[in-house]
């Protein structure tokens, strides 16, 4: 009687262990893959009417500027040094402009009513060129 | 038992989605279909998605093909040949493209004053710049010049003429534009995105599959061919660049490259060692990236602006000047190798 009792225990201690040390592998790889692309420069890329519009490398902007997304509604990025932002926009909700400044990694901001994104990413490999220009 | 199998098994799969999300982030879409074959002189890569994409590649090559055959000054029967063996003996019919080439050559050579001339085949031919190293003379130089007048191109609807013996068009830097809009043309009625490259002249369609910008790199000009400055993101539109980089042959410490300056017959000494234009047509950005070269920073940007084109040149102290409505385009990459970033106002 004894013996069926531990025939039916559905899972053992060692069991517990195991998924663990399964599930802290997988959870460190996703950790680590995500801290690698970290490691590159901060990338702004905009995004409007679902194609990207623009790939800004925040870093290497020398003087801040403006981009004027679309001139009717009012949709203006402010670019300055390792930052982005929506300067104006004539949506309703005014939610793109209150995100204020997007200045790292993962940073996100949507202008939903126009259907723009700004999002920061970083550089990595597999970021070359298509084509080259000689 | 197979219940607690089930359940590691569970386990596993959702660990290895963890770290395939974070593996496939920026994955996606189709693989472009993508060749290099040879015309014009050079070579010609397309890029194209869909799946139709071998299909336009070979119609847009065969339209290639057909220009060379019109513009080649080593096909007998081209136009250009045509034109150049009866200067200043009679006037010769060409195809309705040549036309407009040069029309619109004639065009830039006027605002640009001349720093760009398509007249400039003899000069070319002197120097010899794929296969001499000496320096013609002065006097050669002087007597060649004399031939170098864009204003001796003469058109009568569909007839072409030089004015005078030994003139000579030098149509190899705006062919290939014209080229590459006939395929940017192809690919627009084929309904595909895409990149064709036809030598230093790019045309871009669209975006790719995933909606991303093609991404075309600007190379170092003192660097190999595949060492870059920055990278241009873009779609729908056309960039071509002129260097002094592409041929040339150094003597008594002199860089003699391939891009003469008609005012003088020698190689363009402008101060600019590479002219990278933006524009909406492969032929204006062919012609446009020359006469820049040619013309230098200052008259260069007032010529970029009053032709609706975008630039990015680079002087022999390494400063790279973007103009404006290149912001957010150009990734600057050339830090390392020396050269400094100058974002221009508009």
């Amino acid at each position: 009687m004894k013996n069926e009792v531990v025939n039916r225990k559905f899972i053992t201690k060692s069991d517990i262990i195991i998924i663990l040390i399964i599930v802290a592998i997988g959870f460190g790889i996703f950790l680590f893959n995500m801290n690698k692309n970290k490691e590159g420069d901060l990338i702004a890329v905009v995004t409007y009417e679902g194609e990207e519009l623009y790939n800004i490398e925040l870093d290497k902007v020398s003087e801040p500027y403006n981009i004027v997304i679309n001139q009717e509604q009012n949709l203006v990025l402010a670019v300055d040094k390792g930052r982005i932002r929506y300067l104006s926009s004539n949506c309703y909700d005014q939610i793109c402009v209150n995100s204020g400044w997007l200045d790292y990694y993962g940073d996100f901001a949507a202008c939903a009513p126009f259907r723009s994104t700004i999002s920061v990413e970083a550089s990595g490999e597999g970021d070359g060129p298509d084509v080259m220009l000689n | 038992m197979s219940k607690k199998i089930n359940c590691i098994i569970s386990v596993i799969l959702s660990a290895l989605f963890f770290t395939g999300c974070s593996l496939s982030v920026g994955k996606g879409g189709q693989e472009p279909f993508k060749e290099t074959v040879f015309a014009m002189d050079t070579y010609v890569t397309q890029l194209i998605y869909r799946d139709e994409g071998e299909v336009v590649a070979d119609k847009a090559f065969e339209r290639v093909a057909e220009l060379e055959d019109m513009f080649s000054l080593y096909i007998d029967n081209s136009d250009i040949s045509k034109i150049n063996a009866n200067a200043g003996k009679q006037s010769v019919k060409v195809n309705e493209e040549t036309i407009d080439a040069l029309e619109r050559t004639l065009h830039i050579s006027n605002i640009s004053g001349g720093a760009y001339d398509i007249t400039i085949g003899p000069i070319v031919l002197l120097w010899d710049i794929s296969n001499s190293t000496k320096v013609p003379s002065n006097d050669a130089i002087e007597d060649t010049l004399k031939l170098v007048d864009y204003n001796d191109v003469v058109i009568n609807d569909d007839e072409v003429m030089l004015n005078n013996k030994d003139q000579l068009l030098d149509f190899g830097s705006i062919g290939k534009g014209v080229a590459c809009d006939e395929v940017v043309e192809i690919y627009n009625d084929a309904g595909v995105s895409g990149v064709a490259s036809i030598g230093g002249t790019i045309g871009v369609v669209g975006t790719k599959d995933d909606g991303s910008l093609f991404k075309i790199g600007v190379r170092d000009p003192r660097g190999d061919a595949n060492s870059r400055i920055g990278i241009l993101s873009l779609k729908d539109t056309c960039v071509s660049t002129s260097g002094d980089y592409e041929r040339y042959f150094i003597s008594d410490d002199v860089r003699y490259h391939h891009i003469f300056d008609s005012a003088t017959g020698y190689p363009s000494d402008s101060g600019l060692i590479s002219s990278t234009v933006v524009t909406k047509s492969a032929t204006d950005s062919d012609i446009l990236s020359t006469a820049t070269f040619v013309l230098g920073l200052d008259k260069s940007l007032e010529l970029l602006k009053n032709n609706n084109a975008e630039g990015i040149l680079i002087d022999e102290d390494k400063n790279v000047y973007v103009t404006s409505g290149l912001n957010g385009l150009f990734k600057f990459e050339g830090e390392q190798m020396g050269y400094k970033l100058i974002q221009l106002e508009s």
